[in-house]
């Protein structure tokens, strides 16, 4: 809060008072109170209205790269370095705004199998090993992988890529 | 003494096409051939030559005959054009709902044919009689089959997943089976001669198979392109390899209770083979097997009767052990949870035949013709119900096959005192077996 004006007399003076932006997604109330003393006292409130924050709006979006670096839609799926290794890597770094999002989450669609809920998922296991092919043995399935964003607010956005999963004998 | 028939044969020759891991996922490919007599008077005849029996290829059909000869020296020779479909699972949709994208199109399996054509010498054999003894050599190209495959992998569905595809597949197989046999007959008395004979198999095996993944141009269609040959070595690949030798015999008896009824009875035994499969998945430890391949033993009874002076009637039955396939050849190489729900039936062959002397035309020509019924024997798996998607798949591979009636038909015509010709041909819808051979006899 800080006062301009004189410092004695009684021409008018001015309070400013300035009160934090409101994260919050509804608007917050409350009443500003002058009081004074001296030669004479009294008070006067002001109502303040701090307007909720804008909506934000997030962008979710990911890459789907091998180990050599090059973006994939197929993803080997083997034993080695160690079971169910996922031989890529599902970047999404450029999902904006990223300072805003704060919870990553890599989903298989079809089956609801988490693949991993970091900005980068690199090179890991299935998570369900091969179960996650719900007992498919063989072959190449077509999945829908969807990364989503959150932000501390609570908003969110989706991407959703087509990823083929290669059983190459592991399963 | 001795042997046998006919027999049509489907053997599994499946390839699990990736390490054990995998066993039986990827492409199992029947092999199917038929061990027929030699003969191009037997195939005219629909293979009903049990009890005729009566030239230079009784050596191998039912060696007994071999008292038939006309003259102490008999030799023959044999060419064979053969054309044999094979069907295999080659793309569609095993289960799901197509996308309609590329090659998700079909509601249903769609199978692949692949065909060899060859006409290669057949039978060469030579017959020696002398008293109560004859004596014969022969070599006899039972199996040779080579065939090429392309699989596009058909699309599934697999759990949640509607858009699961097993791999594509490149193949291809040699198979031959050549026989090298001696056999020796005996007249125990003017109705009844018995024969043995023994019978080197000379087996080969190379087969070359590799699964392959789609054609990858970095879109969202990729999945449902079609295969990518380059592809091969990718993800998997499996050989077959193994060559041996085995010896087998096999018995006969020609009875003649009366001048027009003549019965023969044989029995071939089975020879067995080993070879080695070895399964490369890239990052995966290879995997190496030795299985068996089996022929199937034969026991076979025929009547020939001669209805007047110019019709003989032929009829035999043959029964082929097609199910000893099951418990080495086949188990082996189909996935172990599936094994015990995949079987071959063994065959309960009928084959009939005629034969009518043209008397009045020159060189008195014999035309000839027959069938026989060749039970549905190829490897098939029986649903356990589930509906699952092993099950599902191996319903698509291993569907069965059908009852089959081959027709049989051709000519024999004497070119001299020494020479014969004869002509057969036996036609199915998936099998047609064209046959020239050439008779000389010498001696008095």
């Amino acid at each position: 809060m800080s006062y301009s004006g004189p410092t004695n007399g009684t021409a008018s003076a001015t309070f400013t008072f300035t009160v934090p932006s409101n994260p919050d997604q509804t608007t917050k109330n409350g009443n500003f109170a002058l009081n004074w003393s001296g030669n004479s006292s009294g008070s006067v409130t002001s109502a303040i209205s701090v307007a909720a924050a804008a909506t934000q709006t997030l962008t979710a979006n990911f890459n789907v790269v091998n180990e050599n670096g090059s973006p994939v839609t197929k993803c080997d799926v083997r034993d080695k370095p160690v079971l169910y290794y996922v031989a890529c890597e599902f970047d999404g770094r450029t999902s904006t705004p990223s300072a805003q999002i704060t919870s990553y989450q890599y989903v298989i669609v079809e089956s609801g199998d988490v693949l991993g809920d970091s900005a980068v998922v690199s090179f890991k296991p299935l998570p369900k090993g091969c179960a996650v092919f719900t007992g498919s043995t063989n072959g190449q399935i077509l999945t829908n992988v969807k990364l989503t964003v959150t932000s501390a607010t609570g908003a969110s956005n989706s991407a959703i890529k087509s990823v083929t999963f290669v059983k190459n004998g592991v399963c | 003494m001795a042997f046998v028939r006919t027999a049509a044969l489907v053997v599994l020759l499946c390839m699990p096409a990736v390490a054990s891991a995998q066993t039986g996922q990827t492409a199992q490919i029947p092999l199917q051939f038929d061990f027929l007599n030699p003969g191009a008077r037997s195939l005219a005849l629909g293979s009903a030559f049990v009890a005729v029996a009566g030239d230079a290829t009784a050596a191998f059909t039912n060696p007994a005959g071999l008292m038939l000869a006309l003259k102490p020296i008999e030799v023959s020779a044999e060419v064979r054009y053969r054309s044999l479909e094979t069907p295999y699972l080659s793309m569609g949709r095993l289960s799901g709902t197509p996308t309609g994208r590329i090659l998700d199109t079909f509601d249903k399996p769609v199978y692949g044919v692949s065909v060899d054509r060859t006409t290669r010498p057949y039978f060469l054999s030579l017959i020696v009689k002398r008293k109560n003894w004859a004596y014969a050599g022969y070599r006899h190209e039972l199996v040779l089959q080579t065939n090429t495959f392309l699989s596009q992998g058909p699309f599934y569905k697999a759990g949640a997943f509607n858009n699961a595809r097993l791999f594509g597949l490149t193949g291809f197989r040699d198979i031959r089976l050549t026989t090298y046999g001696a056999s020796a007959t005996y007249r125990v008395s003017p109705w009844l001669s018995i024969g043995e004979g023994i019978s080197v198999y000379r087996f080969s095996l190379a087969a070359r198979f590799a699964a392959l993944g789609a054609q990858e141009l970095g879109t969202e269609d990729d999945f449902f392109r079609p295969v990518d040959p380059d592809s091969a070595g990718k993800h998997s690949s499996t050989t077959q390899d193994g060559t041996g030798t085995q010896v087998a015999f096999n018995v006969g008896a020609l009875m003649t209770p009366y001048p027009w009824l003549r019965v023969g009875l044989v029995f071939r035994q089975s020879a067995s083979f080993l070879f080695t499969e070895v399964n490369v998945v890239p990052n995966t430890p290879t995997a190496t097997r030795v299985g068996t391949f089996r022929t199937p033993g034969v026991m076979a009874a025929g009547v020939r009767v001669q209805a007047t002076d110019t019709l003989a009637l032929m009829f035999d039955y043959d029964w082929v052990q097609y199910a000893n396939l099951t418990t080495t050849f086949i188990t082996f190489q189909v996935d172990p949870s599936a094994a015990n729900r995949v079987s071959i039936a063994s065959g309960h062959e009928v084959h009939v035949g005629a034969e009518y002397a043209l008397l009045d035309f020159p060189g008195q020509p014999t035309v000839r013709a027959g069938a026989w019924f060749d039970p549905n024997h190829a490897v098939r798996y029986v649903s356990d119900g589930s509906g699952s998607e092993v099950d599902t798949r191996f319903q698509a591979i291993f569907p069965g096959g059908r009852d089959v009636w081959h027709y049989c038909f051709g000519i024999g015509v004497p070119l001299s005192r020494t020479f014969e010709a004869n002509v057969g041909g036996d036609i199915t819808s998936e099998r047609k077996y064209w046959s020239a051979s050439l008779v000389a006899r010498f001696g008095k």
